[in-house]
């Protein structure tokens, strides 16, 4: 067990920079999400700490010591892959001996490593099995098991539940935040899907095109995010960015003729400047507040809850939790909202505060 | 219907004209020489072994074929080991390196074998190598390596990098990770393109002829005794080309799937 520092770490493919002076600080024991879209490098950063890629800048410590130049095998990490990556050839339990064979364990030794994590994983059964022989789900459990059964000090997951159905990955999810609770290990998680991100992580790192954009707990980036990228990539349904203009008091902006008070906001603002507000669908539905109306377009059943798809007078769509009714189609609804839960961007896309 | 029967009817002559030279082989190989040259074509006979005998009396033959086997089997294994470790190398490079490497591997496939033959003859000679079978192994094992490298990358290229990835992390050295997790999942690209390699040995007329000696004569340079000064020895030779055809055409069919993989694979990938 070990704690991770990734210092100003870049990294370019030819004339792209995949990865643009890129700190993270992961405190031991703790779970760490990168989350971003396809292409952001999260990836790259991954393969960067595990010493599968080399990097062009920069320096990455596990524990106290600098493996920047260290080949993987000597970093003491493991990972686990979106594909599973099991050897094809090899019996499951021969799968999770492997790296304990690589680091000359004795049979005896392994075996018993083997059984006990077998058990923790429950695919005793499975072990004498090959890899095709087994669904998703299990191969996935087996790779988790080769990753546990050396005690490394790091876990590294590259988009471990992508390739599964939706019912094995939320029944995984819960299996390695149970795992993670239990041993308790330092763990680093990629993965595009932001609902694994905010389940997951004690901090997540949010990345887009090799850059971070903010670093924070869940909650901080679900209540309190720096800019729109953020704003919009956590959350389901995303949040809504509407075009306002800041009115002639500059404590107020409009949308369309709508006026939504944001004089609690330290930002100066200046009479007739752009900005974007934001606001999520959970909170267009209170009691009170500035209202909008919304031509209603779609309307989508949750059971519990309900999404509602329409368009603003000005024509902007925007999707709305609807707790109480259920609009359809061609029907005019009024939403209201509470100014304090909006959240007020530039034309840049960054936070005013 | 018209096209279909056109096609069929194609279909079966190609495959007369490549079965029926097979068929003659063989079935002259259990003629006497009369009937062997009967015209109009004796199709019913009475089949003899007396051409057999003639060809496992001759010690030439027999030690042919036993030099045949040694270095087809030794010089395949040998262009295979270095191969496989050459293309598990290339099947790791990034592209723009990769392609140069292949480009020259592709060289040495296209040159003529003429172009060392010469000059390794004049060498054995010097250093007098000429009559020993570990000069033929070298040079088919030469020969072999470049067509084995192009072959094997295409099976190579079939495994997951991940798998690489994953046996990097799981502590394995680049050796390790060939030697446990890549040759096993190739295994049937090996064995593949260790039967290709033996055919191609087993049947090569002109590196042979240069480079072999009185004692290390392979099958293809021993069956032209038959054709002597008094006469081509039609029963013997044929006895002779359907002993050498037989381990290959039996090797053939217990691998086929397996080339006829090879074989595509490379023609389009390599």
């Amino acid at each position: 067990m070990a704690k991770l520092s990734i210092r100003s770490v870049s990294k370019s493919y030819g004339a792209v920079r995949v990865l643009d002076d890129v700190s993270v600080e992961v405190e031991e024991g703790s779970f760490v999400v990168l989350l971003g879209p396809s292409g952001c490098g999260k990836s790259t950063l991954l393969h960067a700490v595990a010493g599968l890629n080399p990097i062009d800048s920069g320096t990455v410590i596990i524990g106290d010591r600098n493996v920047t130049n260290l080949p993987a095998r000597d970093r003491d990490v493991a990972m686990v892959f979106q594909s599973y990556a099991l050897y094809p050839t090899m019996s499951v339990a021969e799968n999770i001996a492997f790296p304990l064979k690589m680091r000359g364990l004795d049979r005896q030794t392994s075996q018993e490593k083997v059984a006990a994590v077998a058990r923790l994983l429950q695919i005793e059964p499975l072990l004498e099995r090959r890899p095709r022989e087994l669904s998703g789900g299990q191969r996935q459990r087996v790779a988790i098991g080769r990753a546990l059964v050396r005690d490394p000090r790091l876990f590294l997951f590259d988009e471990p539940l992508s390739n599964l159905d939706a019912a094995l990955r939320t029944e995984l999810r819960a299996e390695i935040k149970r795992l993670h609770q239990s041993i308790r290990r330092t763990m680093v998680y990629v993965t595009h899907d932001q609902t694994e991100a905010l389940t997951l992580a004690d901090k997540i790192v949010v990345l887009k095109a090799g850059k971070i954009e903010q670093i924070g707990t869940p909650l901080s980036l679900y209540d309190d995010p720096d800019n729109a990228f953020v704003a919009g990539f956590i959350g389901s349904p995303r949040m809504n960015f509407l075009k306002a203009r800041v009115a002639e008091d500059g404590k107020a902006v409009l949308v369309g003729d709508t006026r939504v008070d944001v004089s609690h906001l330290s930002t100066r603002l200046v009479d007739g400047q752009e900005v974007t507000l934001g606001i999520r669908p959970e909170h267009l539905d209170e009691k009170q507040g500035v209202e909008l109306t919304l031509a209603v377009d779609v309307t989508e059943r949750l059971g519990s809850t309900s999404y509602v798809h329409g368009a603003l007078p000005g024509g902007e769509t925007v999707v709305a939790e609807r707790r109480e009714d259920q609009p359809r189609f061609g029907e005019t609804i009024t939403l209201r909202f509470l100014p304090g839960r909006t959240r007020l961007f530039d034309t840049q896309g960054l936070r005013l505060r | 219907m018209g096209r279909r029967a056109v096609f069929y009817l194609g279909l079966l002559l190609l495959l007369l004209a490549v079965l029926f030279p097979l068929y003659w082989v063989v079935v002259t190989s259990f003629k006497t020489t009369r009937d062997a040259f009967a015209i109009p074509p004796v199709w019913l006979f009475s089949p003899t072994l007396d051409n057999y005998r003639t060809v496992f009396a001759n010690r030439g033959f027999l030690s042919a074929f036993a030099n045949s086997f040694v270095v087809s089997i030794l010089s395949s294994a040998l262009a295979v080991a270095i191969g496989s470790v050459a293309a598990y190398g290339l099947a790791q490079q990034p592209g723009d390196l990769r392609r140069s490497k292949e480009k020259f591997i592709l060289s040495l496939r296209i040159a003529p074998a003429l172009l060392f033959v010469i000059p390794m003859y004049y060498l054995a000679t010097r250093i007098g190598a000429l009559n020993q079978h570990w000069l033929l192994i070298a040079a088919y094992a030469f020969v072999n390596v470049p067509f084995a490298i192009s072959l094997l990358i295409t099976f190579f290229d079939d495994i997951p990098k991940e798998l690489r990835d994953a046996a990097r992390v799981d502590g394995a050295r680049e050796f390790s990770v060939f030697w446990h997790v890549y040759l096993p999942a190739a295994r049937g690209g090996i064995v593949a393109t260790l039967i290709l390699c033996v055919l191609f040995t087993w049947n090569e007329f002109f590196v042979a002829l240069v480079l072999t000696g009185r004692d290390t004569q392979t099958l293809p340079v021993s069956i032209t005794s038959f054709l002597t000064f008094q006469g081509i020895q039609w029963g013997a030779l044929t006895a002779a080309a359907t002993l050498i055809m037989l381990p290959m055409i039996v090797l053939g069919v217990l691998v086929q799937g397996q080339i006829v993989r090879g074989m595509t694979l490379g023609s389009v990938k390599g």
